[in-house]
Formats: C-alpha cells, sequence, structure tokens
C-alpha cells in the first residue's frame, strides 16, 4: 500500500473523528465528520487538482476528482441529514456531478473540458462558502 | 496526506516536473522558464501561446473605489427611491457587513445623466470629457469581487487572491511575455503622490523569480529613486565598479543558481546602467507639444498630477513598456480628499476626484488612437469595488464588492459595448451567469495578450500555479 493511502485515510479518519464545530450549527447536526478540517483537507485537495489539471497530470487528476467526489458526497448527506440548508444541499450535489464529470473528462484525456469542470468546482465551492 | 505524497514526488522528481510543464509555457520551447532563468535573460521576450490582439496595457487602478451609480451605471429606479429604505428584496443574498450599515437610498439631486455616441453609453455629467468616447469603451456592468476593506480587495484586484503573496498581473504578464525593450523595466507602476493601501504587494511578484515585479516610477525628471550616477563618480568609475560587482555576483550565483533574488539583481545593475539615459528620456514631457500637454488637462491644477502621470504612461508604452499600472492618488492642494473612498459627502469627493482622471483619461484615449496606439494597448479602468445605492453619513456611499462598472478601451474588444448589469438600484449583479470577477478581468486581459491563463504556469512548492488561481473565465463576450 503506497504511503499516501496511510496519511489520507488517517487524515480522514481525523476529520471523522473529531467534532470541531464546522458551521455555528454544528451542535445540530448529525454527521461529525464534516467539519473545518475536512474543509481545509478538501480545499487543499482542490488546490492540488487545478495545479494536476495544468500540466495535464491524469493520474493524479484522477486520484484527486474522485477523491473530491466521494468527500462531496459526505458533504451532501451531511446537508441532507441536517435538513436546513437546501441551496447548500443543492451546491453539494452540484459539485459532486461537476467532480464525477471531471473524473470522465480526464478518463477520456479531454483535459480542457476536465480544466473548465475544475473552475466550475471551485465556483460551487466559492458560493457555498458565501453562506457557510 | 496524498498532497504530502504528490509533494514528494514532485520535490524528488522536479526535473521530471519541468519536463512536464514544457510546452506550457509561452515561448519557452523546451525549457520551463522557471528554469530558464538560471541559464538566461528571465525578461528575454518570449512568444504568446496564439496570436495577441495587443502587445500592452495600461492599467487605471481607481483607488479608493468610485461609485458607478455616479459615473456610469445610470439607474432611474433609484432616483424613484431616493430617500426611502431599501426594499428588502434587493437585499437577498447580500450579507452586508460593512462598517456604515444600511441606510436610506440616496442620490445626488444635481446628478445629470445622458447618452452618448452611437452607442448611448450612459455618463454622468462627472465625467464630460470621457463621454466623448462612449464608443470607444467596452463597459463590465456586472463587476463583482469579495471583501468589504480596501486592502484586502485591492490585492485580489492587482493579484487574484484575497491573501498577499501572489503575483500581480504585471508580473505575470513579464514571466510570460518578458519585455520589448531591454533599456526599461517591462512593468512600470506610477502612484500620484500615494500608494494604495497594501503597497508594493500590489505590483510584487508573489513567487515568480523576483525579476518580474514591477518597478515604481516616481514623479520628477529621474524617475527611479537612486538611478542617476553620483555627480562626483565619472562614468568610467562606474563601470569599473559595476563590473567588479557584477564579478562578485556572477561567482556567488554559481553556489547558488536558484537564487532568483540574485539573478535580478545582477540584471537589475545591468538594466539599471542602460536605465540611466533611457529613464529619463521615456518620462521627460518637456518635448511634448502644448497642445498634447491641455489635452492631459495639464493646464488645469487638479488634473495636472494625473495627466502627468498618464501621458507618461502613454510615452512608455510607445517605448515598449508592456504594462504600466497607474495608482490615481489624488489632486495637489486639498488635503481632505486622498482618494475616491467616499463615505461622506461624496458630491464634494466624487466632484474633485473624477475632475482629476476624466480629462486625462479621455486624453489618453485620444492620444493613443491618433497615434494608432490604441488598438494595439489595452486601457483598463479599475477598482477594488464600487459604493453602495444607500447613502452613508448623509451624502456618502459605503463598499460594494456586489455589483459594480469596470471598463476596457482598446484592440479586441468590442467598441461602445456594455456586458452584464446590476439591478435596478446598482447594488449587486443583475444576472449571476454574467458576473466579471478580477480573475475573469485577468483571464481576459490575458487572453488579449495572446496567452491562455490555464497554461500560464509557474512550477512553486511542487505545484503548478496559475495566473488565475482555481478560477478564471474569459470574457468572450465583449471580444471582437
Amino acid at each position: 500500500m503506497k504511503p499516501g493511502i496511510f496519511t489520507t485515510a488517517a487524515s480522514i479518519f481525523f476529520a471523522l473523528t473529531t467534532a470541531n464545530p464546522f458551521t455555528a450549527h454544528a451542535e445540530e447536526t448529525l454527521d461529525p465528520g464534516v467539519d473545518i478540517d475536512l474543509m481545509h483537507f478538501m480545499e487543499e485537495t482542490n488546490d492540488q487538482l487545478t495545479s494536476d489539471l495544468a500540466i495535464r497530470d491524469k493520474n493524479n487528476i484522477l486520484e484527486g476528482a474522485q477523491m473530491l467526489a466521494e468527500l462531496l458526497q459526505m458533504v451532501e448527506e451531511h446537508f441532507n441529514s441536517w435538513n436546513q440548508s437546501e441551496t447548500a444541499l443543492v451546491i453539494a450535489r452540484k459539485s459532486t456531478t461537476i467532480a464525477m464529470d471531471i473524473v470522465a473528462a480526464a478518463e477520456l484525456g479531454e483535459f480542457e473540458t476536465a480544466t473548465q469542470k475544475g473552475i466550475e468546482l471551485s465556483n460551487q465551492c466559492e458560493n457555498c462558502h458565501k453562506i457557510f | 496526506m496524498c498532497n504530502t505524497r504528490r509533494g514528494l514526488f514532485k520535490t524528488a522528481g522536479m526535473g521530471l516536473a519541468a519536463t512536464a510543464v514544457n510546452g506550457f509555457i509561452p515561448g519557452m520551447g523546451f525549457i520551463s522558464a522557471a528554469f530558464a532563468d538560471a541559464f538566461g535573460d528571465p525578461l528575454a521576450p518570449k512568444n504568446p501561446h496564439f496570436p495577441a490582439k495587443i502587445d500592452s496595457v495600461i492599467w487605471l487602478h481607481q483607488n479608493g473605489a468610485p461609485s458607478s451609480l455616479d459615473l456610469f451605471d445610470y439607474k432611474p429606479e433609484l432616483e424613484k427611491l431616493a430617500g426611502q429604505a431599501i426594499p428588502a428584496s434587493f437585499l437577498q443574498d447580500i450579507d452586508t457587513s460593512t462598517q456604515g450599515g444600511v441606510g436610506k437610498l440616496y442620490v445626488d439631486p444635481r446628478r445629470q445623466w445622458k447618452q452618448y455616441g452611437e452607442s448611448g453609453a450612459w455618463f454622468s455629467d462627472l465625467v464630460p470629457h470621457l463621454s466623448a468616447h462612449a464608443d470607444d469603451i467596452t463597459f463590465i456592468k456586472g463587476s463583482k469581487t469579495i471583501g468589504a476593506t480596501h486592502d484586502i480587495s485591492i490585492i485580489k484586484m492587482n493579484t487574484g487572491d484575497l491573501n498577499p503573496g501572489r503575483p500581480s498581473l504585471g508580473a505575470w504578464i513579464t514571466y510570460a511575455l518578458g519585455t520589448k525593450n531591454p533599456d526599461l523595466p517591462a512593468y512600470v507602476v506610477m502612484y500620484n503622490r500615494v500608494q494604495p493601501r497594501g503597497g508594493a504587494v500590489n505590483w510584487g511578484a508573489g513567487f515568480l523569480p523576483a525579476a518580474y515585479q514591477g518597478t515604481a516610477f516616481l514623479p520628477g525628471s529621474s524617475p527611479i529613486l537612486y538611478l542617476e550616477k553620483p555627480q562626483h563618480i565619472s562614468e568610467s568609475q562606474q563601470k569599473a565598479a559595476l563590473g567588479l560587482l557584477q564579478q562578485l555576483d556572477v561567482a556567488k550565483q554559481q553556489a547558488r543558481p536558484n537564487d532568483t533574488e540574485l539573478q535580478a539583481r545582477i540584471k537589475s545593475y545591468e538594466l539599471a546602467e542602460r536605465m540611466q539615459i533611457a529613464a529619463p528620456e521615456a518620462v521627460d514631457i518637456s518635448k511634448e507639444s502644448a497642445a498634447i500637454k491641455r489635452l492631459y488637462g495639464l493646464d488645469n491644477p487638479v488634473s495636472a498630477s494625473y495627466g502627468n502621470t498618464l501621458l507618461r504612461a502613454r510615452r512608455l508604452i510607445e517605448r515598449g513598456v508592456r504594462f504600466v499600472h497607474v495608482v490615481s492618488g489624488h489632486p495637489e492642494g486639498d488635503s481632505s480628499i486622498v482618494d475616491w473612498d467616499a463615505h461622506s459627502d461624496l458630491p464634494k469627493n466624487h466632484g474633485v476626484m473624477a475632475h482629476m482622471v476624466d480629462k486625462p483619461i479621455a486624453g489618453l484615449l485620444s492620444d493613443l488612437k491618433s497615434r494608432g496606439l490604441l488598438d494595439s494597448t489595452v486601457v483598463v479602468w479599475t477598482s477594488e469595488f464600487g459604493r453602495t445605492p444607500w447613502g452613508e453619513s448623509g451624502n456618502g456611499r459605503d463598499h460594494n464588492p456586489w455589483g459594480y462598472t469596470q471598463w476596457m478601451a482598446g484592440g479586441g474588444l468590442k467598441k461602445g459595448f456594455s456586458y452584464g448589469a446590476t439591478d435596478d438600484i446598482g447594488l449587486k449583479v443583475a444576472d449571476v451567469s454574467s458576473a466579471v470577477d478580477t480573475y475573469d478581468v485577468h483571464a481576459t486581459v490575458l487572453h488579449l495578450l495572446g496567452l491562455n491563463h490555464l497554461q500560464t504556469t509557474f512550477m512553486h512548492n511542487g505545484r503548478a500555479e496559475r495566473p488565475t488561481g482555481n478560477f478564471g473565465k474569459i470574457v468572450h463576450d465583449i471580444l471582437v
């Protein structure tokens, strides 16, 4: 197993086992995994994805976008169970779809499409963080 | 974390990483620009990614944030609602953290508006000279940004990021295209008396090699501090001293090949020697005709210093300077007005500030046009944000990052054209799909220069960084 898998798993485990509030409403949330650490990790992953898209590093694009898709699904589930912000849920759903679109485009070698989708994904992050 | 693993791979295999970016950097062939610096002149001219529409930029930062609602963005509905509380519907999705709170809607009752040119663009009576260029200007009326403080939003306007430390747009352009005139800096900054908040980080090179940062030109006959040869030193003495210095620097460089500060210093000494002649000549406006000086408003004490700066800007562009960044500053005299930041008494503030910039900018556009330079240059009217439709302290306006007007004029653009819009009272962008953020302006300017913002990259800390960060959308609708 690659050393990065351990660190990735450790990072997600850390995110899942710490209950740092992600929002002012964190006390009400059912899912303790979606917190500020996870958000920082996703932000870092997105920054790295932008770099991988710029240099068209297919393997790392696939790994980064796939990971983001999975983590965004967690965010989606979080907002779904919280049931307090329809907008955030819509953004999370859309973001998951976009992350999967990046995977699909990269697999086909369509890096321009993947890059545009990457920008779209960052815009979704920005839109959500206007609320949270 | 996988990022760490990637970082490790990239650090360990930097040569491979450099190979991976080959072809993404304009004009560098099979050597990435980052590595080319170690071998040659970092300012050597480089080819764009595709044919450019323009080859130079004049970046007019209106420091302090003018009110679009008093200059270019006419809102009859705001006039109707003036004096009333803002209808709640307009405040949807707006998080007002501005200092002044949300006051009653405000218009200056003396403001007059008219349409000009075939385009029918609206201009207020504050900018009578600019209105004559209605059909030269491309308005971006749905501009938006982040932040409500000047420092942060100015840095974002210049670098695309809220935090200091990223390269400014001018630095990216200089990195990607190099210089057109080896005797002058490729990137010049001029501020009319005062620097913007945040200071020099607004024209810094960030993580790019230091050679790409902007060079500040000061008013007066010797624009660069300490550039002139001291009177008691002869030319041969200066040459001998510089020769020795270069030998020492080059010897040190062999042990520190990646020290970009040292590379920049070596180049800057060479450049400085050439600039001792070229720079004073470039900014010497004494031979400009009286008519040209009048055109730039040099005959009026309010507009004289800004006009002088813009006339210098034209001379620099003419001599191959690629990016001229002008900070508006303030006129000589009235110390109560230092920028466009009119939290109170906007009529007085904007009366003075508009008077200061109106004729000089109109003069610059006319002058560039008559010399055939407007086709190869883009002039950008930009500000960190706009101002609110509601009043503050009676007749002032607060900061508005949600919707404001910026404009461009020059090559490759649809002339006499307005793109996007704010809502009926000028508070926020009406249609988010046509919103233009600062990094979109950057992407569009780079595109006009023949650069793909997504392929203009620099390896930093194991990551391929680009000018627009994770964002950036070329505003194709304003391009010819």
